[in-house]
């Protein structure tokens, strides 16, 4: 049986991991942001020529803006920074949620073999499959081992946001090697 | 004998002619011009056509003597207008101007409340991220609510209310 405080405890983790992976989210909007902003800065396009015998008219387009360009060249740095960061801890996070999982069945496993009376408990598989980038959890589990996947499904998904599936891959690799 | 041969010896017989035959000759040919004038006015009466001729000829008897008299009396009004049609531009050039200016001021605030949502959002991640680092060294002394780790975005509130919600159902908090 869960205690209150340990159930606390799980979900702070959980929620911990979430924030990681709204950071993978945010991370992603503004490098295109900042992708967007450098192509605008860099294009220098001519101004459209105006017609000199027209009216002046309200329909005519402004001058092009590059303010909001300029503001988020001037973040590029710490945006840069915030996405190495981001993917560290979301590869950080993974890597000890899988470490967790699989000294839990270590010890399961150890259970099992010292009294063999606990058969009906949960069991987890977990297996990855790469296709074409697209990363698939297959997992069973009983309800203890949830707050585990949530975290996996967390931290996998924030880490193909922006663009590290390979990472996860590998960070899969060096548990299943240890 | 040819036509030119011919009036030229009438016009020597006219002149031979005495007054009192001359005169009688105009009368003759007044009496002759009123008699075709009345004969074309019926003609011109009976034919739609005529009477559109007709009326035509009483407005041609209205219009100004020449064109010069005519360019003279719109003069004043060509150049009141032509003074007008500026001072109507300029005030749009004017009015223009201004709603550009507003239109760029209603621009930037709109970049300015992008670009504090993106700032806001920036900062809130690398909250994130560097509460994660201290997690990781630190797991002991790091408190989730006191952090605010529910309220750095709003989307992400509302993520997690979900997820607590849905715990909450599969394990009710009074399982101590």
């Amino acid at each position: 049986m869960v205690s209150h405080h340990a159930y606390k405890h799980l979900l702070d983790e959980v929620d911990h991991v979430l924030s990681l992976e709204r950071a993978a989210h945010t991370t992603l909007c503004l490098v295109q942001d900042l992708q967007s902003s450098t192509a605008q800065v860099s294009s220098s396009a001519p101004a459209p020529l105006k017609d000199s015998a027209a009216l002046p008219s309200l329909r005519t387009p402004l001058d092009r803006d590059t303010e909001r360009a300029q503001f988020l060249m001037k973040l590029a740095p710490r945006i840069r920074r915030l996405e190495s960061d981001t993917i560290t801890c979301l590869s950080s996070r993974l890597e000890s949620v899988l470490k967790q999982l699989q000294q839990k069945r270590q010890e399961n496993d150890d259970d099992d073999d010292d009294e063999n009376e606990n058969e009906g408990q949960a069991e987890v598989r977990i297996r990855i499959v790469m296709r074409t980038g697209v990363i698939c959890l297959l997992a069973l589990t009983s309800l203890p081992r949830l707050q585990e996947l949530l975290m996996i499904g967390h931290c996998m998904r924030g880490l193909v946001l922006l663009g590290k599936g390979k990472e996860a891959e590998n960070v899969f690799a060096r548990v299943a090697i240890m | 004998m040819s036509d030119k041969q011919k009036s030229l010896l009438e016009e020597l017989q006219v002149t031979a002619l005495p007054t009192t035959a001359l005169e009688a000759k105009l009368r003759t040919l007044r009496e002759q011009s009123q008699k075709h004038s009345q004969a074309l006015t019926q003609k011109l009466a009976t034919s739609q056509s005529g009477q559109n001729l007709l009326h035509i000829g009483t407005s041609l008897s209205t219009l100004p003597p020449d064109l010069h008299s005519l360019l003279t009396q719109l003069h004043p009004l060509l150049s009141a207008t032509e003074g007008n049609e500026k001072e109507c531009y300029e005030l749009l050039q004017k009015l223009v101007a201004c709603a550009n200016d507003i239109r760029i001021l209603q621009r930037r605030i709109d970049n300015a409340q992008e670009c504090a949502q993106l700032y806001e959002d920036l900062e809130a991640a690398e909250r994130d991220v560097k509460r994660d680092s201290q997690y990781r060294r630190y797991p002991k002394e790091v408190d989730f609510e006191q952090d605010g780790i529910l309220g750095t975005c709003f989307h992400g509130t509302v993520y997690c209310r979900a997820v607590r919600k849905q715990w909450s159902h599969i394990m009710p908090t009074n399982t101590c």
